[in-house]
Formats: C-alpha cells, structure tokens, sequence
C-alpha cells in the first residue's frame, strides 16, 4: 500500500479508530493488532512476501532466545552468525544474485572465457533492505549485551513489521522502538496533531516537490544526448531535489503516522542540502542508515582507531557498502566511492566535525563563507547523484560529459517554471525552519488559526492540484 | 482526543463538502474523472454503462474522427460496435488495452484505424488495473465518488476548454460530441478553425518508426488470433496536398512492414492511402470531416466486404472469416 494512495487513506483511519477505540484497553491485543494490520499493509503490494519478513522475524527472535540461554561465547558467536547468515542471505538472495552472477561471467569475458550468467527472475521484495537491517540491529545489540532479548513474540514480530516503517525506514534501532511496545500508549493530542502536521509536509515533498521534478528528471535523463549541458546541470540538480524529497517526504509520513499511534520514530533527515561540508552532510542524510553502518560496521572495523591506511580502509568500506546497500548496480558503488573520496580529506584534516551546530543558527541568511560552503557541497553531491541517477556506468560518464560541454554556457533547452518557483518556496520554508524536527512544527509561533488553517488548506491544495499518480518512492526499490 | 477527532472532522469536512457540492452542481461541466491521464479515454471510460460489444474498435484520434460510427452499424447490421479510441495512443497501449478489454470480453471483430503518427507516439502511462475495474464494473452512479479517489486539479481545469467544447457544441453544424458508440464527426466549428491553423500541413518523417512498435503490432495481432477475433487494420489516408513521391515510397515501406506481421496471422489491411483524398474532406492534415469520414468507412467497409467474399470463394472458413454475403460482419452466435 501506498502513503499517497487511496487505498492508505482508507486503511489509515479505520486502524486508528480500531487500535484507539476498540482495542485499548489490552496492551498485547493492541500489539498484536498492529501486527495484523502491518502485515496487511505490506501484503497489499505481495502477500507471498510476508512469509520472508515471518521467516525473519521468527529467526531474530529465536537467536534473541538462545541469546538469553547461552553465555558461552561460542554458542553466542554461533547464534549470531545464524542471524547475520539468514538476514544477509535473503537480502543476498534476492537482491544481489543476478548482481554477482553477471559480474562473475562479465569477468570470465574480461580474460577471454565466456560463460552464460546464470540469471534468475526474481522480484525484489518491497523493503527487504529495512527490515533485515532492523531485525540484525536486535540480534547484534542482544549479542553485544546492549539490549535485553525480549520474551514477548507479539512486540518484537510488531517492532519487524510496524507499518510506518516497514517498508522504506527510518531503521529503527531494536534499543529505540522495542521498548516502546511493551508499555501502555496513552493518546496525545498534541502529539497527534504535530504528527498530522508531519504527515502534510511529508505528502506536500512527494506529490507537489519529488513528483514534479520526476517528469523533467525522467525525460533529460533517458534523452540526455538531446540536451544541452546546462539542461543536463538542471536536470541533476531537479534529480538531487526529487531524491530528497521523495524520501525525506516518506520519512516525514512515517513518523507522523507512528505518532498518530502513540511511537516516536528516529529523525532521519535534518536538512541535508544546508550543509556546509560533505561530512556534515551524511550526518543529516539518511541518518538512520548512516548512524546504522557506523554502529554495526564502521566500528566492529575499527573506527577512526589505528594507522592512517586503516582509517582510510574504513572510510572506503563504509561508504562503499552503503551505496551497494542501494542496489545491484555498479553506479551505486562508484557512488560510494565518489563520496568517500569527498569525504577523506576532511578526515585526514581532522575537519570532518568542524560543522555539528545548524547553520547560521539565530540569523536570517548565511554568511558568504556559509554559502560558499552550501553551494559547494550541493554542487559535488549533485555530480555523485548523477551515478546514483544513471542506468549503469557508461550512461553516468556519458551524462556528465555532456555537463562540462560548452553548451553548459547556453540556457536551458527545458525550463520548467512552474516546478522552480515550487522548489523555491520549499527552499526557503526549509531554510526558515531548519531548526525544526519538521518544517510545519508550528507549535512556538503564534499563529492565528485562520492563518495556520490557510497555510494546511495551501499545501492540501497544492497536493490535489498535483495528485493525480500514484507513484511509488523511490526508496521502495532500494 | 475528543478535541482532536473534532479538529480532524471540521478539517476534512469543510473542503470535502465544497467538493462534493461542486461535483453534484457543475458534473456536466466538469471533465469526467481523471482515471488516466488522457482525457477522451476517460470521457469514453465514463461514458458508457456497458462495455461488452461485439465489435471493438480502437485507435488514436484517426480512429474518432474518421470512422462513422452511423455507416459501421448499419454495415454490421446491430448496435454491438463500441469505439473505445483516444487521442494520441500507440500500438503498445492499443495492445495493452486490447490485453484488458480480451481478458474481461469477447469480442468479434477488431478494428485499429490507424495513421502513421500513432507509430511514434511516446506511450501514455495508463493504470491498467483501474481500467480494468472501470471496464468490468461501469457504474455510472459512482463518478461523483470516483472525483474524490482520483484527485488531480490541475487535469480537470487544464481539460475544462476542451471538455465544454464536447459538451456543449452538439448543434449539427459545429458538432464534436460524441455519437452514442463514441466516434466523434467533425463539421465545420471551432476545432476546425483551431486544426486549421496549426495542423494543415503537418508532416512527419515515418522512417525513424522503432522496432518496439512493430513488435506491438505484432502481439495484437497474436492476440486476436489466439481469441479468434477478426482483425482489420486501417491505414488512414492524409490530405491530398500533402501526398508526394518521398510520402509514398516510406508509406509502402512502412504498410509492407505492417502487412507483414498482418498476414503471419490472416489479418486485414486495408490501405487508405492508395485512393486520392480531395484537401476538402479534411480538418487538418489526416482528420476527416464528417462527409469525409463517412466517405472512408464506406470504403473501408467494402473492401472488408470483398477480403469476405473473397475467403469464401477460397475455401478459407477458419474461425470468423467465411461470412454470409449479405453482411458484412457477422453477429456472434
């Protein structure tokens, strides 16, 4: 199912009242309910699938048990290794073979053999990426003895599958949200109500930002040979726009949505275009990938520990695997590697935290220093999104040849006025409130209701003027 | 949480009722709703409460204007002919609405009056699944209910011109409505003037057609075979004005590729463009008139007449060919 389809504006209110109304007064049928409603939630797109994400749950919380019966470090060893084997497996299996299989026979015709890849047609689980990161998160932090293993079947197979969540993150932390289903919720009205907030911002970034920039996006990027290079630079930068805001929009619905249920959900974009280097960057994009890889990867490999060759070793590992996590593709790699190697220098430097504050915090516009800081770190992400963006490596190359051309000195050949004047108010509403959680957290500014209620009726507005496709986002795939 | 199911209710209910209001008082002003993002293809999926006919036709705007939907029913002798075409719709979207239209129905014959412009059409991204349901469930009473799942301002006033111009000039003289089988025959009016100015001496280079779209021909034409449907494939002639040696020897390069793919499975074409069509039959480069487009389903019709007689004198009888002299396409059993 769909946040932005009819079918969710349906599901949506019939499970609140349900889990609201019907089923309070019980802790464990309330649990369970969401359990229920997730898993029809996710069955809606492919019920076949939600035998894996059982299969998995069912896995993580039998190691939890073993965990809780066994100290000897063998046995534990042993069961996590069960844990990452069965996760990394299915994750391994389902979007990665065709990857490596082609791989293996491009490389046996690189030395002059041939050999047919042995492909198969397999469809990729909706947020199979998610929720096996997820279910490790528990399994490692049980393992590290950082989390209690957890007794009750019902909260973890809920904390699997929440359906905010499931399908396209935040990743939640096992620490973070488990706790969360064991006590009672109460119903809070203001948190509800910012949550509703949340969830407009969240449609109005999908349907009127991401959406629109996609058709421009999708034409200049199947036909780029017919386009100038300043229509190529637009197109990446429309691209670097659609991207955040198609998944930063499904992370605002998500958590708005587990506030309307009573759960706090981890942030996991802090307005990431602000920033004044690459390393402040990827501490406000993604976050909860980001922090993932740091926790579980980054520093079981030794961190920022030891000589400078591992230090960058790590560095390398870490962003390498975060852009094979995206996908089955080559493009996602050099990707990766492209943003590590913006991000080394400022490593070596010891510069990589000189950012940690927001941005001219307290004042209306940036210094030229910040801005100059801003624009460059925009300008070498949106060179790294057009291999992100690109069918393999071959049509990225070939796109940013087009960008360096002279023709970058002409107008652009498309210029769609409509969606820059869009993008230009979403900008400045971010920058105005980039010290948010969410840009519609209007609770310390005194606003009249009539304003406040124009303001909705605006962005309701502008959504239904647009909302004509359902589309998917774009994480869904990844 | 009183408070805030009462906020909720106001919140949804003011616009929800404003919309409601609007639907029920202008619904016959209002373009129908946007099930796909053509709007004569959701005017023809509104239009009609039943879709099960015996006779399919559909096609591109070529397909609307050109074909008399007045002279194809008096030739097949029932009211069982439906022309579901729209504007600016490629053999793969032919092919995919032929795949839903074949999975729900059975029809007899099959009929794509086609122009050459439909091969290089950029496909139209239609819900098949929402077509699907419209065309098995066609309830008529739930349009004001379906404004509200398929919301999309900016479709209902970018197509209000165009949907008053169908609505409302249905005097015989400046007529684009719809017949009641959804053909649309063009008189003298505003369309005209408009065509007149921008689409008289429109011409395209057919020789860059892809493969791709052939290949869609082609599983039509698999398609209708494997369901024992007759298939006819029109080719539409173009202004007379416009013809010229360049134009005919792509037209031959591209209807011998057609005819190719045509005769694997024992289908029909008929070439509109080997008779000479005076520039007064037309609106545009390739849109008929109405006298023009009653002129061209007579022809289309004779020739499909003699492609008949001429099976049963062969002795070809398979499926629907071999059909009584007397009529030009026969009526299911």
């Amino acid at each position: 199912m769909l946040f932005n389809s009819i079918e969710f504006a349906i599901y949506l209110p019939i499970v609140f009242i349900l889990y609201w109304f019907v089923l309070q007064k019980d802790l464990k049928v309330q649990n369970f309910f969401l359990v229920i409603a997730s898993y029809v939630f996710y069955g809606w797109w492919d019920w076949r699938f939600l035998s894996l994400i059982m299969f998995s749950s069912i896995v993580d919380y039998s190691v939890g048990i073993g965990f809780s019966k066994y100290e000897e470090k063998t046995k534990r060893r042993l069961l996590l290794i069960t844990s990452i084997l069965v996760n990394i497996g299915l994750l391994g299996f389902f979007k990665y073979y065709n990857f490596f299989a082609e791989s293996f026979a491009d490389s046996f015709t690189f030395f002059g053999g041939h050999i047919d890849p042995n492909r198969l047609n397999i469809v990729l689980p909706v947020g199979i990426s998610f929720y096996t990161f997820q279910t490790l998160s528990y399994s490692i932090d049980v393992y590290r003895k950082k989390l209690e293993p957890t007794k009750d079947i019902i909260s973890f197979f809920a904390f699997v599958s929440f359906f905010p969540q499931l399908v396209a993150g935040p990743i939640e932390r096992a620490k973070n949200l488990l706790p969360q289903f064991y006590v009672k919720r109460s119903f809070d009205t203001h948190k509800a109500i910012d949550g509703l907030r949340q969830i407009l911002w969240g449609l109005f970034k999908k349907i009127v930002i991401a959406d629109k920039a996609a058709e421009y996006v999708n034409e200049i990027f199947a036909n780029h040979a017919d386009h100038s290079g300043s229509t190529l630079l637009l197109g990446v930068v429309l691209f670097a726009f659609q991207i955040y805001a198609d998944f930063s929009g499904y992370s605002d619905i998500a958590i708005g949505i587990a506030r309307l249920f009573g759960f706090d959900l981890m942030r996991n974009f802090a307005f990431p275009y602000f920033s004044r280097d690459i390393a402040e960057f990827w501490r406000r994009w993604h976050i909860s990938l980001s922090t993932w890889f740091r926790d579980y990867l980054y520093i079981p490999l030794g961190g920022s520990r030891g000589n400078t060759w591992n230090k960058v070793r790590n560095i390398f590992i870490i962003f390498i695997v975060s852009g094979f996590w995206h996908g089955a593709n080559w493009t996602f790699i050099v990707w990766g590697a492209l943003n590590a190697l913006y991000f080394l220098p400022l490593f070596l430097l010891k510069r990589n935290r000189n950012h940690l504050d927001i941005v001219a915090q307290g004042k209306i516009l940036p210094s030229l220093r910040e801005l100059f800081g801003i624009a460059t770190t925009f300008f070498i992400t949106c060179l790294a999104w057009v291999f992100f963006r690109a069918e393999n490596l071959g049509h990225a190359f070939s796109y940013l040849d087009g960008i360096f051309s002279f023709s970058l000195f002409t107008l652009p050949d498309i210029f769609p006025m409509t969606t820059l004047i869009l993008l230009l108010l979403f900008i400045v509403a971010e920058w105005l409130n980039r010290d948010k959680q969410h840009v519609l957290q209007l609770d310390d500014i005194k606003l009249p209701v009539i304003v406040r209620w124009g303001i909705y009726y605006s962005l309701v507005f502008l959504i239904t003027w647009y909302g004509g496709n359902e589309s998917e986002f774009i994480y869904f795939q990844f | 949480m009183k408070y805030f199911l009462n906020r909720i209710l106001v919140f949804v209910l003011i616009p929800m009722s404003i919309g409601l209001l609007i639907t029920i008082l202008f619904s016959n002003i209002i373009p129908s709703p946007r099930i796909t993002p053509s709007y004569t293809l959701n005017e023809k999926l509104f239009f009609f409460d039943d879709f099960d006919k015996n006779y399919l036709c559909i096609g591109s705007s070529v397909s609307l204007n050109n074909i008399s939907s007045e002279q194809i029913v008096s030739g097949i002798g029932s009211e069982s002919y439906i022309n579901l075409s729209s504007a600016g719709v490629t053999p793969a979207d032919i092919y995919k609405l032929l795949k839903i239209y074949t999975d729900e129905f059975t029809p007899r014959y099959f009929i794509f009056p086609s122009n050459e412009i439909d091969f290089l059409h950029k496909d139209k991204e239609f819900d098949l699944n929402k077509i699907h349901r419209r065309i098995k469930y066609p309830y008529v009473y739930l349009n004001p209910l379906l404004y509200l799942t398929n919301l999309d301002l900016e479709y209902y006033f970018k197509n209000y011109p165009t949907h008053q111009l169908f609505k409302k000039t249905d005097t015989t003289t400046k007529s684009i409505k719809y017949d009641k089988y959804g053909g649309v025959l063009v008189n003298k009016g505003k369309l005209q003037d408009n065509r007149l100015n921008s689409l008289w001496s429109l011409q395209v280079d057919i020789s860059d057609i892809a493969d791709s779209s052939y290949n869609y021909l082609d599983s039509i034409c698999k398609l209708t075979y494997e369901n024992d449907i007759k298939f006819v494939f029109i080719q539409s002639p173009i202004r007379q004005g416009l013809v010229d040696e360049s134009y005919k020897t792509k037209m031959n390069n591209h209807l011998g590729k057609v005819n190719d793919l045509l005769l694997k499975y024992n289908h029909q074409l008929i070439d509109g463009t080997q008779v000479e069509w005076p520039d007064s039959l037309f609106f545009d480069y390739g849109h008929l008139l109405a006298d023009g487009a009653r002129s061209f389903t007579t022809f289309c019709i004779n020739k499909i007449k003699e492609n008949q007689q001429l099976n049963v004198s062969m002795g070809h009888t398979k499926k629907s060919q071999g059909l009584p002299n007397n009529q030009i396409f026969s009526e299911r059993d």
